[in-house]
């Protein structure tokens, strides 16, 4: 049985795949954990518009996700759930209108596969639920990149006009995905003023290339001063550490490790299979499609080169987690390198295979998303047992920010200072990391007080032991 | 058997393969998953030197094979950092039925080392981990250990410096158990092998019979 599928059957699969991986993030949403670039946003929004524009100048990146994130906020309230789908449209976006992209230039088995590629690159389940900028820089950087190559083909204005808008946004949304969107830049100038012209024919698409050029670095340029603040800032001050060969060698499962055993050497392979197709997609006449193809994977790897040289000059400013923007067009290149030279029932054991990637992705994410770090039980436990005359004291100073998006002011303090001779609280309810030391019995005893060990708790990325801090029965509560 | 031609030989082969494949992962187990279990993270303790004297953790393993222990010595400022350490394993009747031995030198100082042991025991059973160096020069090394009702991990029970119980103590250890993959996990690897199964039959079959996807529009 070899029967064609008719064209409202291929749009109902696209359809579905993308509603099953919208399905998926869904449920990957009903929880409370945040770590700490999601507190800081979550701080962030509660300015205004201003307030958001200066609160990012005097951070480390540029301001655009905020100002979306801001305005869903407006409409539909700041709940973490409404947060974090803000994160789900991009992707949507990649996997419905992107998809339409791929069908209409690779066809529609290209545009299937990228969707689930999308959907399965290891490292994307997890940032597309997070309440941070990566999922809106991968739609940039993703139709970028089609609307490049759709330019070099067509020379049309309104995909010159697409790259602008793209490739600005992106440079609002990461600096990183600002390096691959001036990569790809380069690359359809490249493209434009070297590749083969047909014998007669007029060169063209070259002043279109640079209008664009000047319109994107017009749109950017009221930020430029914002960022030669940061990359000041950055130049003397940044949290990230030196970058070796073992960084980079730790780069791959950062990006394609499932957490079973040779899920990355998977990938790479993948990868090697997607390099030999487009070499000989290059070699047997679809020189332009092998070439589209082989510059998606590029542009991560030469984004990645960047980051490692500026590290290496300036000082270290580049993690793996800043290739996410890329991670739409390494989707593309296995899409179209994949599914060229696969007979059907490859392509259907393809998609078989992607489709259980996806599943021990799902039950990963469910995984970390759930029952991974103990934030449920932590304020479970908390709010029956913080009576009114209690607080809740922390002892890893650096993590304020996190905390203020559980308890407010009034119901926490500094455990550090505490003066436990003057302290008016029934119990203290101190969360114990290991970054102060745990107050001893000992101490406690000779301000008249004692502890309980209560059990190991935590919120996402952060682990402590709560122990109730009680008066010694002998001892007079403070005033 | 006639009905095996030369053409459709690779076919059958590769489909025999895919079912091996398949086979190996489930039932027959050939890839693992891996689970770790471990202390929390807390300040830690110094047993005395474990030359003379050894220090043992006892301990119940939750799943029925570890692939390595995670130990945490302290090297005393680097005066006790040549020799061998040795890992002894006993059952509950102190019969003494595995030791691993690991240079010291190629242990990290204050940090857990993951000792390669690949034991077979028996989940829920009760187990004692010795450590105990030879040939260490100057100065033998120290065991870390944490507050066991503090940090866990659930497996480890009392933990003995020589015959004396160190109270509420835990040595600071790494359980890298490997456990049987979950019904998802075998899905994966059977999909990657039937992908490559058909990928194989496809290149080695008629060029003719190969309906590859239309060349791209341009």
């Amino acid at each position: 049985m070899n029967r064609k599928l008719t064209l409202g059957q291929k749009t109902g699969l696209l359809a579905a795949a993308a509603l099953l991986f919208l399905i998926c993030y869904l449920s990957l949403c009903f929880n409370n954990n945040i770590w700490t670039d999601e507190a800081f946003t979550i701080e962030l929004l509660h300015a205004d518009f201003a307030g958001i524009i200066h609160g990012t100048a005097s951070d480390v990146h540029p301001p655009l996700y905020y100002l979306i994130a801001k305005c869903f906020v407006l409409v539909f309230g700041s709940s973490l759930l409404s947060l974090k789908i803000v994160s789900i449209i991009p992707m949507l976006l990649c996997m419905t209108w992107g998809a339409a992209v791929i069908w209409k230039r690779f066809g529609f088995h290209a545009a299937l596969a990228f969707d689930f590629l999308l959907g399965v690159i290891p490292c994307t389940m997890e940032y597309a639920v997070q309440v941070r900028m990566y999922s809106w820089a991968i739609f940039f950087i993703t139709f970028m990149g089609l609307w490049a190559y759709e330019a070099y083909l067509e020379r049309k204005w309104r995909y010159f006009a697409g790259i602008v808008l793209t490739s600005a946004a992106a440079a609002y949304t990461h600096y990183f995905a600002f390096v691959s969107a001036i990569l790809i830049y380069g690359f359809l100038f490249l493209a434009l003023a070297f590749a083969p012209v047909p014998a007669g024919r007029r060169r063209k698409g070259l002043l279109q290339w640079l209008l664009s050029v000047c319109v994107s670095l017009l749109l950017f340029a009221p930020w430029i001063p914002y960022m030669r603040l940061q990359i000041k800032g950055v130049s003397k001050n940044y949290w990230i550490a030196e970058i070796t060969g073992e960084t980079v060698k730790e780069f791959f499962p950062f990006l394609f490790d499932m957490d079973i055993p040779g899920t990355t050497a998977v990938w790479l392979v993948l990868l090697a299979f997607g390099v030999a197709a487009a070499v000989r997609m290059i070699v047997c006449g679809e020189r332009k499609e092998g070439t589209f193809a082989l510059l998606c994977l590029l542009t991560p790897v030469l984004t990645a080169v960047t980051g490692i040289v500026a590290s290496n000059l300036l000082r270290p400013v580049f993690i793996v987690r800043y290739l996410l923007p890329c991670m739409g067009l390494v989707a593309v290149f296995l899409a179209v390198t994949l599914c060229r030279y696969a007979p059907r029932p490859v392509y259907i054991a393809l998609l078989v295979f992607l489709f259980c990637a996806g599943l021990v992705d799902y039950k990963q994410s469910v995984y970390r998303e759930y029952e991974w770090t103990h934030t449920a039980e932590t304020e479970a436990f908390l709010e029956s047992h913080v009576g009114e005359r209690d607080i809740i004291a922390y002892n890893y100073e650096s993590y304020k920010f996190v905390y203020d998006y559980y308890w407010s002011d009034e119901e926490k303090m500094l455990w550090q200072g505490t003066d436990l001779d003057n302290c008016p609280y029934e119990t203290i309810w101190l969360l114990d990391t290991i970054y102060w030391p745990t107050p001893t019995d000992a101490y406690l005893a000779e301000h008249g007080w004692q502890r309980q060990f209560m059990g190991n708790y935590g919120i996402e990325h952060n682990d402590f032991k709560i122990y109730a801090i009680t008066r010694l029965p002998d001892t007079p509560a403070a005033d | 058997m006639t009905w095996i031609t030369r053409q459709s030989l690779p076919a059958v082969l590769t489909a025999l393969a895919v079912a091996a494949g398949w086979l190996l992962i489930f039932p027959g187990g050939v890839i693992k998953d891996e689970e770790i279990s471990r202390t929390a993270a807390d300040y830690s303790m110094d047993t005395g030197p474990v030359g003379e004297v050894a220090a043992i953790q006892e301990f119940v393993p939750r799943y029925d094979r570890i692939r390595s222990l995670g130990v945490d010595i302290g090297k005393l400022d680097g005066r006790a950092g040549q020799g061998t350490l040795y890992l002894h394993f006993y059952d509950e009747n102190l019969q003494e039925f595995a030791v691993v031995p690991y240079d010291i030198s190629e242990m990290r100082d204050g940090e857990l080392t993951d000792i390669p042991v690949d034991l077979k025991l028996r989940a829920g059973s009760r187990y004692y981990v010795g450590i105990l160096c030879k040939d260490y020069g100057e100065a033998a090394p120290v065991v870390h250990y944490r507050s066991l009702s503090g940090n866990g991990p659930a497996e480890n029970l009392h933990f003995y410096y020589g015959p004396t119980v160190i109270d509420d103590a835990s040595a600071n250890i790494r359980f890298t158990y490997q456990k049987p993959l979950h019904p998802v996990q075998i899905l994966f690897y059977d999909s990657l092998i039937l992908l490559a199964g058909a990928a194989v039959i496809s290149l080695t079959g008629k060029k003719k019979d190969r309906k590859e996807h239309e060349p791209y529009a341009g």
